[in-house]
């Protein structure tokens, strides 16, 4: 699975207001995402943060993997997260 | 952990904020959920009816059609509606009008063939269209329908039928006229201006098995003014006041259609229809008094028929769909397939509909692409729309689809769906049964040539 990394200044709020002092953008974040980015930022792997899905919303794992997906994706299209392929 | 203490899984989202535009977050007017139609929760009647599915409120018809009733009741002594069937015709939803004492208004045979088949009689149904066949033409006349002659070719035929048949038919005219909305619909009727009208009434005059009973129009579709049913209501009643005058000859009613705007959003326009089209107080007000201009005394006063279609059902129909995926389009907007496209949605080509998600949804609302599931690129449903993050299989409510929707639909690559009528005593009837293969291929017939041990192997 890919490693996840996100750019050092990524901080989410509880109310998951999401602010970039570096370039001035903010984001907002539902409860999912900031369940991921938080399992991200404490060093989980991408097969940690799928079971994390799983028990915090009794999500089946395939939906939670797609969606995750996706989730990443728009990080990094935003330039907040990097991902290496960890073949 | 039980799972009643997990938290609901709403897909993982991030929106970016953009300064000086509205912040969508908290902002949920426009995404507060339907969960129910008339009390009876949406979900319990996918897991029963299946998706998409079609659901009536016979509530909302019946007080629709009462509401409408009263405004102009009050503003006029005789009013009489005509139910357009062409608008909705199934059984279920044309019973409900019947049973509010709505007549029929159809335009072909086959409607006119369903009005008897609910036990419609001629005498309450008006026939209107520029395709009447002879066979048609000869069950209204002995049946004493309403006719509402379309062309000169028409009126020819009619009055050889009804002297064939030795009986006389009760007939109107369909008038075409300049009343300030473009383009003119002057391909239906006898066109006023020119002079048309006048000679088809004085054939018709001149025919003593044609009883000239009333005077017809209807000016066109969501009206978006009052003012051009002034001018049509006073244009009839002149028309009306010369047989008057020529012949001693008075017409009992006047007729003027349907088109009263819905409160479905057009394409084009910015701002939402409520509010921007007139309330039916509105076209009530402009109709009457122009009749009651004309008139010397109350019981001079002609019948006033309306033939009023999607200002009535619209908002008593709504389509649940699902959400079949998810996708990013190339451009990184966001995109949801639903199984409901515009072979359910024909109306979707002119209306931005109201779409609310059925569940309550999170905080967080994104634009996104709504397409149906035909393989085809004109099946998109809307170009964008704020809706909040969707899982496979959540339900969207798509509001005011009771008009046109279940009579223009397609039976295109799929079959069409279940329809099912939410009742005022709260239980929930199938009125139109989803289609099967059997269906449609019953209707098929495959050449003996072509037969399967000819083609296979
Ligand atoms: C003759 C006639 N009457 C009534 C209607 C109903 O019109 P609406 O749905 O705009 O009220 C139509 C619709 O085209 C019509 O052609």
């Amino acid at each position: 699975m890919d490693k996840i990394t996100l750019s050092h200044d990524v901080a989410v709020s509880e109310s998951g207001f999401m602010f970039l002092p570096t370039t001035g953008e903010s984001f907002t974040v539902n409860a999912t995402g900031r369940c991921i980015i938080g399992a991200i930022q404490s060093g989980r792997s991408e097969s940690e943060t799928l079971k994390i899905l799983v028990a915090e919303f009794g999500v089946d794992e395939r939906t939670a993997e797609r969606d995750l997906r996706e989730f990443v994706s728009q990080l990094q299209r935003y330039h907040l997260a990097q991902t290496q392929d960890n073949k | 952990m039980s799972l009643g203490s997990r938290k609901r899984y709403e897909r993982p989202t991030i929106l970016k904020q953009y300064s000086g535009y509205m912040n969508k977050v908290g902002n949920r007017s426009g995404l507060a959920p339907t969960p129910d139609i008339d009390g009876v929760s949406i979900e319990k009647m996918v897991e029963q009816f299946g998706s998409p599915l079609f659901v009536m409120s016979e509530q909302a018809i019946r007080m629709a059609q009462r509401r409408a009733y009263r405004v102009f009741k009050t503003r006029y002594p005789r009013v009489q509606f005509a139910w357009s069937y062409k608008t909705n015709y199934l059984d279920a939803v044309c019973a409900t009008f019947h049973s509010e004492d709505s007549w029929a208004e159809v335009v072909s045979g086959f409607e006119y063939n369903k009005a008897r088949g609910l036990g419609v009689p001629g005498n309450r149904i008006i026939f209107n269209g520029p395709d009447k066949s002879e066979e048609d033409l000869k069950r209204a006349v002995n049946e004493d329908a309403y006719l509402h002659v379309d062309h000169f070719d028409e009126l020819y035929r009619l009055i050889s039928i009804t002297e064939s048949l030795g009986k006389t038919a009760k007939v109107a005219i369909r008038v075409n006229m300049d009343c300030g909305v473009y383009p003119l619909w002057d391909r239906f009727g006898f066109n006023l201006e020119n002079g048309e009208a006048w000679q088809a009434l004085k054939r018709i005059m001149a025919t003593p098995s044609l009883k000239l009973v009333g005077l017809h129009t209807h000016i066109g579709t969501y009206i978006m003014s009052p003012d051009p049913y002034r001018v049509a209501a006073t244009k009839l009643s002149e028309l009306a006041r010369s047989l008057q005058t020529e012949y001693g000859h008075k017409i009992e009613y006047i007729d003027l259609g349907g088109g009263f705007a819905s409160k479905n959003t057009l394409h084009g326009q910015y701002l939402p229809a409520e509010g921007v089209v007139p309330t039916i107080e509105e076209y009530a007000e402009a109709i009457t008094d122009a009749l009651m201009q004309h008139a010397t005394s109350p019981s001079e006063l002609p019948m006033l028929i309306l033939e009023t279609g999607r200002a009535l059902v619209e908002e008593a129909g709504f389509l649940i769909t699902s959400v079949i995926a998810n996708k990013r389009l190339a451009d990184g907007r966001k995109s949801l397939i639903i199984d409901a496209g515009v072979n359910l949605l024909f109306t979707s080509f002119w209306y931005r509909h109201k779409i609310t998600p059925v569940r309550d949804p999170g905080m967080v609302s994104e634009d996104a692409a709504l397409y149906g599931p035909l393989c085809m690129n004109i099946d998109m449903v809307r170009e964008s729309i704020s809706l909040p993050p969707l899982n496979l299989g959540d339900l969207l409510c798509i509001h005011h689809v009771g008009a046109y929707d279940m009579t223009q639909w397609m039976q295109f690559i799929t079959l069409r769906p279940n329809v099912v009528m939410v009742m005022q005593d709260g239980t929930v009837e199938l009125i139109r049964k989803a289609e099967t293969l059997e269906y449609i291929r019953e209707r098929e017939q495959l050449p003996r040539q072509l037969s399967k041990n000819n083609v296979v192997g």
